[in-house]
């Protein structure tokens, strides 16, 4: 009798679960389903009776002239920052969490000051003064300011620090310049870290709406996130057109969580470790 | 030797630092700079004019921006409640094994990596008064629903728990690795005692979350203020100014009247409240924490 009971209980509470999950889901259920639907049918029920399920939207997103020029730019801009970003944070890490110096711990603190300032309330002096270096309208505006990010640095500081000094000591001894330690040991150590950077980072540039929409002002050399906008204005109250832009725009960042989400929870999880 | 590991450590942090610098230091002090020049047309666009705090004086002034300011807060708070009081109880459940567990766990963390633009999109459909799927709801019981997003009353907080929902994933990550610390025997001694769901979650799991739960919320007292995403795939600020926030506001000031001379002057106030408020609430820490 007792076990049943708990049972019955355990079903209850993994229905609930999966009510909830769906709940969270709904908005992208929402979206697809509406996409595939003519305009004429956007607000009907989910599942009432003479839907027609139509390819047009998607159609009609895919044949905007610059839709291919939005994806590059965001592929491109991601793919440069990520690396430029990995490359100099690699450096800082190693240093900062192996070498000593003087005024580490306050660069690092000023450094970490930095991250309460938040770029909504810098947006105009950067604007300004890309304007007048000359990155405004160019994927640059978006590369160099993203390739610096403090957070990333404290990340890989926290996974370099982790690394056992006698790998080090060892490789000191040989003789082993500070550069091959780096690529020896610290990189092939630090898969994990790199790879939660990388993903990070992908999904963050990705999802930046804010920058582009500041600095970019041609449409062709817009990026994917911003570039929704122009659906908006386009299809006018075309509900599926602007749903089926949306769900393209999503598609590579989901996909690409659901693969990777194991570094996805480790780098939030060790994200939250320093308090 | 300790020199030459000195140079080596500088020279390593030389490329970080150096961008760090151009692209976001600069731009920071630049902006305290712009504030006390007279760029508030488009002809003075590049002016140096100097003013003094005449723009700091005339934001300080202006009635538009303490209604943006006090925007910026109510969103805020709802935001951070939110994700506070869902965060935790959403990873409470997720701890407990059940059937699917992991994907019920991937299907709470998508909306982390979605963007509010393209997810904005979707709200506002769902949301709209009369043709959106939420209202159909609320007319099956004859009621006729809030407006939302329409509404000058909700559209502010429908906004901050629209957003508290895209940003979920973070707190619940950071709350399940927690949990797992929580030896397990704390939990037997529990069952043997009798206690129930309620007071398990009272005197176990509460006291052990405790310095992550604070971590969480300096976090998101900070994230709670990059909103302006989250209000221009939403709202728009609107309808009417009803839910302009601070980042609306400098964005219009500068973008739409050209006065970027006080929008620079209407972050740098911002920022410098922001930061207090930071020390405030790092202070109000500590003592609770000495005092425990």
């Amino acid at each position: 009798m007792g076990i049943k009971k708990l049972k019955r209980k355990d079903i209850v509470f993994t229905a609930v679960m999966w009510l909830l999950a769906l709940m969270m889901l709904y908005p992208f259920i929402m979206m697809v389903a509406i996409s595939f639907r003519p305009s004429g049918q956007a607000y009907q029920p989910l599942f009432s009776s003479g839907i027609i399920h139509t390819l047009r939207s998607y159609k009609q997103v895919l044949s905007h002239p610059n839709f291919f020029d939005w994806y590059r730019n965001t592929v491109v801009t991601v793919v440069v920052t990520i690396f430029i970003r990995l490359v100099i944070t690699i450096l800082a890490a190693y240093s900062f969490s192996r070498l000593k110096f003087k005024g580490k711990g306050l660069i690092l603190a000023f450094l970490v000051a930095t991250m309460m300032v938040p770029g909504e309330t810098t947006m105009v002096p950067r604007y300004l003064y890309f304007k007048q270096i000359g990155i405004l309208n160019t994927l640059w505006s978006i590369v160099l300011p993203e390739a610096s990010e403090v957070f990333y640095l404290i990340l890989l500081i926290e996974f370099f620090s982790s690394i056992p000094g006698d790998f080090t000591e060892a490789a000191t001894i040989d003789g082993a310049g500070h550069l091959i330690i780096l690529f020896r040991i610290f990189i092939p150590l630090s898969g994990p870290a790199i790879a939660t950077t990388v993903l990070f980072s992908f999904i963050n540039i990705w999802n930046n709406y804010l920058d582009p929409y500041l600095f970019i002002n041609n449409i062709e050399t817009q990026l994917i996130t911003p570039a929704l906008q122009f659906f908006q204005e386009q299809g006018g109250a075309n509900m599926p057109v602007q749903m089926a832009g949306s769900a393209l725009a999503l598609i590579p960042v989901i996909v690409l969580f659901v693969f990777t989400q194991k570094y996805f929870v480790q780098g939030v999880a060790s994200s939250g470790i320093k308090g | 030797m300790k020199s030459v590991e000195a140079a080596a450590g500088y020279l390593l942090i030389a490329p970080f630092m150096l961008m760090f610098a151009v692209f976001k230091l600069y731009p920071m002090l630049y902006g305290i700079a712009v504030g006390f020049w007279d760029r508030n047309s488009e002809m003075k666009l590049l002016d140096t004019t100097f003013v003094g705090l005449s723009n700091y004086i005339t934001v300080l002034k202006s009635a538009s921006f303490w209604e943006a300011f006090a925007h910026s807060i109510v969103f805020s708070v709802i935001y951070i409640v939110f994700l506070m009081v869902f965060g935790f109880l959403a990873a409470v459940l997720l701890n407990r094994k059940f059937w699917g567990r992991t994907a019920v766990r991937t299907c709470f963390y998508i909306p982390y990596v979605t963007n509010m633009i393209a997810v904005g999109i979707v709200f506002k459909y769902l949301l709209n008064p009369v043709r959106g799927p939420v209202n159909a709801i609320f007319r099956l019981f004859g009621a006729s629903g809030p407006g939302w997003l329409s509404s000058p009353v909700m559209a502010l907080p429908t906004a901050a728990v629209i957003a508290g929902w895209a940003a979920l994933a973070f707190h619940i990550i950071t709350c399940l690795a927690a949990l797992q610390d929580i030896p397990a025997d704390m939990y037997e001694v529990a069952d043997i005692e009798g206690a129930g769901f309620w007071q398990k979650l009272r005197y176990i799991v509460l006291p052990y979350l405790t310095p992550t739960l604070f971590m969480l919320l300096t976090i998101t007292l900070i994230n709670s203020f990059r909103n302006y995403t989250a209000i221009a795939g939403l709202t728009g600020g609107g309808p009417g100014t009803s839910s302009k926030v601070v980042s609306v506001l400098i964005y219009d000031d500068a973008f739409n009247f050209l006065a970027f001379s006080r929008a620079s002057a209407e972050g740098v106030i911002f920022t410098i409240f922001i930061i207090i408020v930071n020390r405030l609430f790092t202070k109000a820490r500590s003592i609770w924490e000495s005092r425990n």
